[in-house]
């Protein structure tokens, strides 16, 4: 990353980012909690995401969050990860101050309302209905999750493992998940856009400063122990197609070879040039599509290959056959070097749009913050060059040994 | 003290400056755009083809034809053309619309020249191989199969095809035999028919010099020059019943769509339409938001907007809901549209409303980018940048009374139709 900005830490912990970009009559606020839902209890999957609802019902001194910032002309939104919640703000510059005194008055405290946890509940249930139950495949990745971890809490998704956990929060666990991770030593905020770094620390400290600290909240998971053996898991459902989903853990997101992993699932299944599509889609025709990505998870990832199979193919077939290539023979051929720079290419590409925007870049500088630290991420594109064939055949050779190999078979139910 | 219940002072909005594109017309007739920013060293590309839907004459030929371009390089295999493309570091984006095709290009400057005279090559002279459109066909069953599954899909299906029926291809909800029927013959005739001069806008944004700008025009000059500019077709939609509903058994919840026919991007009416529009269902505090979601939990969303045509437009409110509470939702938002005919709105609402809208149109004209997509956005409807200080002065000169008056205009229930795909009724 080679976004500019600076940092203030004010004496409750609150780290303070403030990035400048005089070229937009704009500015965004971001607020990212370091809670997520691998914070969650696993009988409670879902509270994280149901209190990111309820962080918009009001707050001690302000009863309506949206209509201040209508006023505005602002948008806001917020989504909650596996690591974190993060919320933002986009609006004209020139009334930043509305945006830090509602996204204060909500760290200092909530309403906490019964009634309107209850509709938020419900809210909540409908999105759930809507994301996993009422469409094709809608469950497949917190299948895949819950199979390929064994204890680590990314076992669930976000949206929580079942309906019940969601019916069953109470105001008390709401209260207990605020004071616990809600405060300010457990928050990054970033100003960014048409803003001066002075007047932002000014502005800040006024509205946060005297909101009081809580204790540093335990990140202390279940782990996994490493996996010694192949795992398979079948299910059927009422989709048109088959599915095949294939799981190895890997490092997390601050894993040095982070950037080899990244670039060996582009080389393997991002686009129609990578080595799988070639020869599976391409040549052999057992799939229609195939695509392998990483998950960029502050904990254990996963390096992930899904594919559909063509018609008349057995999925169990095309599978042997797929292990047969990434564990039997050499994945990779003389032609390496040129892929590898042919990767890197497109991903110094989208690492330089998905900087073009100033919300993005103040998003990413949030987000970078709430893992570690900024500094970290410095440089990613020099990161990504700075990988070599040798790296590639390292890792893959490390990684996709068959003992680590999770396979998901997604199968249509026949009528 | 810090008293917390006070809001902190609100600035009004700093005056809008839109900058102007540099022009030139090609000699093939091309126009060519140019939002230059020195900044922005990705050079972004829109080609804007009058290629859509409307236009084709059998059902899915367009969508079809254009979204396979990257499988159709004459030389080189589809596997061949993609790497080729990410060793450039380029992005190509292919999407069809009823009127417009976009090709949006991305790529570093560093690799312009080469990259934009690789695309040119295909879009010249495409070859539509039977090979690839064999795998098309059967990506793109499998893509129907899984959205077929969809009520919120559905829904939007038979919404269109209510409007435009079953006479015309661009009306037909499609089919697996439509995807079956598509031969290499039908899109290369669609191609040459569609991708000429006439029919072609260029717009380019980013950090092009002089040399840059000179190689990109030569490389459009080589377009085909044609003169067969494609006519909009006249659409006249049909009286509609008040309800079609698509009954199915296994929903979990139900797709709920209310549309009417409504008016045109140039009408006079419009900017004060949208006002009325986003407070009916525009934003996050818009009535039926707030009805069905914060009041009441029985939706995740609920939203509404127009789909612009040439000369009409389709305004539709759109969600999904628990299958019991379907009938609780169609009327609420009867009940809102009722409200907004027969009380006035009060001003801080309204105010809210204006602010939220002038918000907005400031984002979307944030960066060159972004300028350039609303830029196109007002040339696909004749229009100029004036039609954005149009919007701007329209929102700050409208009253609490012209909302009423528009909604007794448009928000009358008997010119809705709903449609509810899903487990309705619910027992």
């Amino acid at each position: 990353m080679s976004v500019p900005f600076q940092r203030h830490v004010l004496s409750n912990g609150l780290r303070l980012i403030v990035h400048e970009d005089h070229t937009t009559p704009l500015a965004s606020c971001n607020v990212v909690y370091n809670v997520g839902s691998r914070d969650e209890h696993p009988n409670h999957t879902g509270l994280a995401h149901l209190f990111e609802h309820y962080m918009f019902c009001g707050s001690r001194n302000i009863g309506n969050y949206d209509k201040p910032l209508q006023k505005i002309g602002a948008i806001n939104n917020a989504y909650t990860s596996q690591d974190i919640t993060h919320y933002y703000i986009v609006l004209p510059a020139n009334n930043i101050e509305t945006a830090l005194w509602l996204e204060s008055d909500r760290m200092l405290e909530l309403a906490f309302n019964q009634k309107e946890l209850d509709i938020q509940k419900s809210v909540v249930i409908e999105e759930f209905k809507e994301t996993s139950l009422n469409r094709p495949f809608g469950d497949l990745w917190c299948l895949f999750n819950d199979f390929v971890y064994e204890n680590y809490p990314y076992k669930w998704l976000p949206i929580g493992k079942e309906i019940s956990h969601i019916q069953n929060v109470t105001m008390d666990m709401m209260k207990d998940f605020f004071y616990k991770y809600y405060r300010p030593n457990n928050a990054v905020l970033v100003v960014s856009g048409n803003v001066y770094f002075t007047e932002v620390i000014q502005l800040v400290e006024k509205w946060f400063g005297s909101i009081p600290q809580g204790s540093s909240p335990s990140k202390n998971f279940s782990v996994d122990e490493p996996q010694e053996t192949a795992k398979v898991l079948e299910v059927k459902r009422k989709v048109p197609y088959d599915m095949l989903m294939k799981g190895w853990k890997m490092g997390p997101r601050l894993d040095p070879d982070f950037y080899a992993y990244d670039l060996l699932s582009d080389l393997l299944g991002t686009g129609q040039s990578s080595y799988l599509y070639e020869k599976f889609v391409t040549e052999q025709h057992l799939f229609t599509d195939i695509s392998a990505s990483v998950t960029a998870t502050n904990g254990p990832g996963i390096f992930v290959l899904s594919a559909r199979p063509a018609d008349g193919i057995n999925l169990v077939d095309a599978n042997r056959q797929l292990n047969d290539y990434l564990y039997q023979t050499p994945i990779f051929d003389d032609k390496l070097d040129y892929h590898l720079q042919k990767v890197k290419n497109r991903c110094e590409s989208c690492l330089l749009n998905n900087e073009i925007k100033m919300e993005n870049r103040s998003s990413i500088l949030a987000v970078s913050e709430t893992i570690s630290k900024i500094e970290d991420f410095d440089n990613e594109i020099e990161q990504y060059r700075d990988v070599t064939t040798d790296d590639v055949l390292r890792i893959s050779r490390f990684l996709l040994q068959e003992k680590n190999d999770n396979t998901l078979f997604y199968l249509a139910e026949k009528d | 003290m810090l008293d917390r219940t006070i809001a902190p002072p609100i600035h009004d909005f700093e005056p809008f400056v839109l900058p102007q594109p540099s022009s030139v017309q090609l000699p093939n007739g091309i126009p060519f755009k140019l939002f230059i920013n020195p900044h922005l060293d990705l050079i972004h590309f829109i080609i804007r083809v009058k290629a859509g839907v409307f236009f084709e004459k059998q059902k899915n030929v367009a969508a079809f034809c254009y979204s396979i371009l990257s499988e159709c390089h004459p030389s080189l295999s589809a596997n061949e053309f993609d790497g080729k493309l990410d060793y450039f570091g380029a992005t190509l984006n292919l999407s069809v619309g009823f009127e417009y095709v976009t090709i949006s290009f991305i790529v570093p400057k560093t690799n312009c020249k080469n990259a934009f005279s690789f695309l040119s090559e295909v879009l010249i002279s495409p070859s539509f191989k039977e090979e690839s459109v064999k795998k098309q066909k059967e990506i793109k069953i499998k893509n129907w199969e899984y959205s077929s599954l969809k009520t919120d899909i559905r829904a939007n299906r038979l919404m269109y095809n209510a409007f435009f029926g079953n006479e015309k291809p661009y009306g037909k909800i499609i089919e697996i035999s439509d995807i079956q029927s598509i031969t290499p013959e039908l899109l290369t005739e669609f191609y040459h028919d569609t991708f000429s001069a006439p029919n072609i806008k260029v717009y380019a944004t980013g950090n092009i010099d002089d040399e840059l700008e000179k190689h990109i025009a030569t490389c459009i000059s080589h377009f085909p020059a044609g003169n067969r500019s494609m006519t909009t077709p006249q659409i006249i939609f049909p009286k509609l019943p008040p309800k079609i509903v698509d009954y199915w058994e296994n929903a979990m919840q139900t797709s709920l769509v209310l549309c009417r026919p409504c008016l045109s991007y140039t009408d006079q009416e419009y900017f004060d339409f949208e006002i009325l529009s986003t407070f009916l269902g525009g934003y996050f505090g818009s009535r039926l938001m707030q009805n069905l979601r914060e009041k009441n939990g029985y939706t995740y969303s609920v939203n509404s907007a127009s789909s612009y045509f040439a000369d009409q437009s389709v305004f539709f409110i759109e969600t999904e809901v628990n299958n019991d509470n379907v009938d609780y939702a169609i009327e609420a938002c009867f009940t809102e549209m009722k409200i907004l005919r027969e009380q006035l709105a009060d001003e801080e609402e309204l105010n809210n409303v204006k602010q939220f809208i002038l918000g907005s149109l400031m984002r979307s004209i944030d960066g060159t980018i972004q300028y350039m997509k609303k830029y196109i956005g007002w040339e696909d409807y004749a229009m100029t940048e004036q039609s954005f200080y149009d919007g701007i002065a329209a929102v700050q000169k409208a009253d609490v009374q012209l909302i009423e008056s528009l909604a007794n205009k448009y928000l009358k229930e008997e010119d809705f139709t709903t449609i509810v795909v899903g487990k309705y009724p619910s027992k």
